[in-house]
């Protein structure tokens, strides 16, 4: 239980992650700074996650291979020069064996091609309106699907969805615009990440907050 | 000269100039791709690899990202290639791995040095990548983000996910 509230915290806080990442590599325009850095002074876990961006990645450049020295790198040079080379000369038709082009042996084809592409459309013409009436259901029942599993998530019933003409992307802008995150709700959503427990702490939570 | 002027002059005939974008991506591209494969051997590969297929397609180089991320977001479909193929490929026993050598190689290095690169190979493969083009090629996150096929806000989180976990390895 321990775990899964210490991840529902880190998830709570994951609005914050891409922030996080522009301020340590300095990239953050003062117009978010002031925002995040109230958040930090009440927030001991992304103040730890912010020195971690600031140190961790020095640690991890550090450890770059020694350079083999220039050699080594004219070798490996000379060597992909030769294979373009070659996949350049395997491009280029061969011109003494190449045959020459006769456009009297594309008459067939070109007859045959152009007969069937004529009928396919006639075809796909004369049957276009059943196969819209086919398909409308499905992509109906697609989205419905989408929706019923994405409504927990907002405090939705599957009723106030079902009656609803609200698309999922509709769905997430207004859950964004109620939790306060804007358009952050979708590309930080990492619900699938937590566990089944934890999804359900999440679903209380998200549910409550709304 | 710029990447773009260098790629000018080569789909303009001037092929050998191409050379010019090998040697100035070369290191930075290998150093990317050995992390992602722990083998010199494959790493020298794909490179290679990488190259042939720039050249081969430099005239579908539309210039929307940068060549550089280009580059890496080819290499980054080979390693993932060589990722599939090796889950296919029965594994060796420990025993059997060679030792690695040469410029990206573990051999001679530090048990330190050698327990952070372990480490970086156990991250996710994505975040794994966005590492790698963060701290050892110095990518700005827009260019990652561009190469690895997420958003720029993904790449930051995915860079923050690598680094939290490093760190919390690191301390245990």
């Amino acid at each position: 239980m321990a775990d899964a509230l210490k991840s529902l915290l880190a998830w709570r806080c994951r609005r914050w992650r891409a922030r996080l990442v522009e301020l340590a590599g300095g990239e953050l325009p003062a117009s978010g700074r002031e925002a995040l850095e109230a958040h930090l002074r009440g927030c001991s876990r992304c103040a730890r996650e912010l020195e971690s961006l600031r140190v961790v990645p020095d640690t991890f450049a550090g450890e770059a291979p020694d350079d083999p020295g220039p050699e080594y790198w004219l070798v490996q040079r000379q060597a992909i020069m030769r294979a373009i080379r070659e996949a350049e000369r395997m491009q280029e038709p061969d011109v003494e064996t190449a045959p020459r082009w006769d456009w009297r042996l594309a008459v067939a084809p070109v007859t045959a091609l152009l007969v069937a592409v004529l009928g396919w459309v006639a075809l796909r013409q004369q049957f276009s309106a059943v196969v819209q009436q086919a398909q409308a259901p499905v992509a109906e029942e697609q989205m419905d699907v989408a929706l019923l599993d994405a409504a927990p998530l907002f405090g939705l019933g599957a009723e106030e969805v079902a009656e609803s003409t609200m698309t999922e992307s509709d769905l997430l802008a207004e859950a964004g615009a109620a939790l306060g995150l804007g358009n952050e709700l979708e590309v930080s959503l990492e619900f699938e990440d937590l566990t089944p427990a934890e999804q359900e702490l999440v679903i209380e939570w998200v549910g409550g907050t709304v | 000269m710029d990447d773009q002027a260098v790629i000018a002059r080569v789909l303009a005939g001037e092929r050998d100039e191409f050379e010019v974008l090998v040697q100035r991506h070369q290191k930075a591209l290998h150093a990317f791709v050995f992390r992602q494969l722990r083998d010199r051997d494959a790493a020298d590969e794909v490179v290679q690899m990488s190259f042939v297929r720039a050249y081969t397609n430099l005239a579908r180089f539309r210039g929307d990202a940068s060549f550089r991320t280009w580059l890496h977001q080819i290499a980054l479909n080979l390693c993932r290639a060589e990722w599939r193929q090796r889950r296919r490929a029965p594994q060796a026993s420990v025993e059997e791995i060679p030792e690695p050598s040469g410029p990206s190689g573990d051999a001679g290095s530090d048990p330190r040095q050698v327990r952070l690169r372990g480490l970086v190979e156990r991250l996710p493969p994505r975040q794994r990548s966005v590492l790698a083009m963060r701290v050892y090629a110095d990518m700005p996150f827009k260019e990652i983000a561009q190469a690895v096929g997420i958003s720029e806000n993904s790449a930051k989180v995915n860079f923050h996910h690598a680094v939290t976990r490093l760190k919390e390895w690191l301390t245990r």
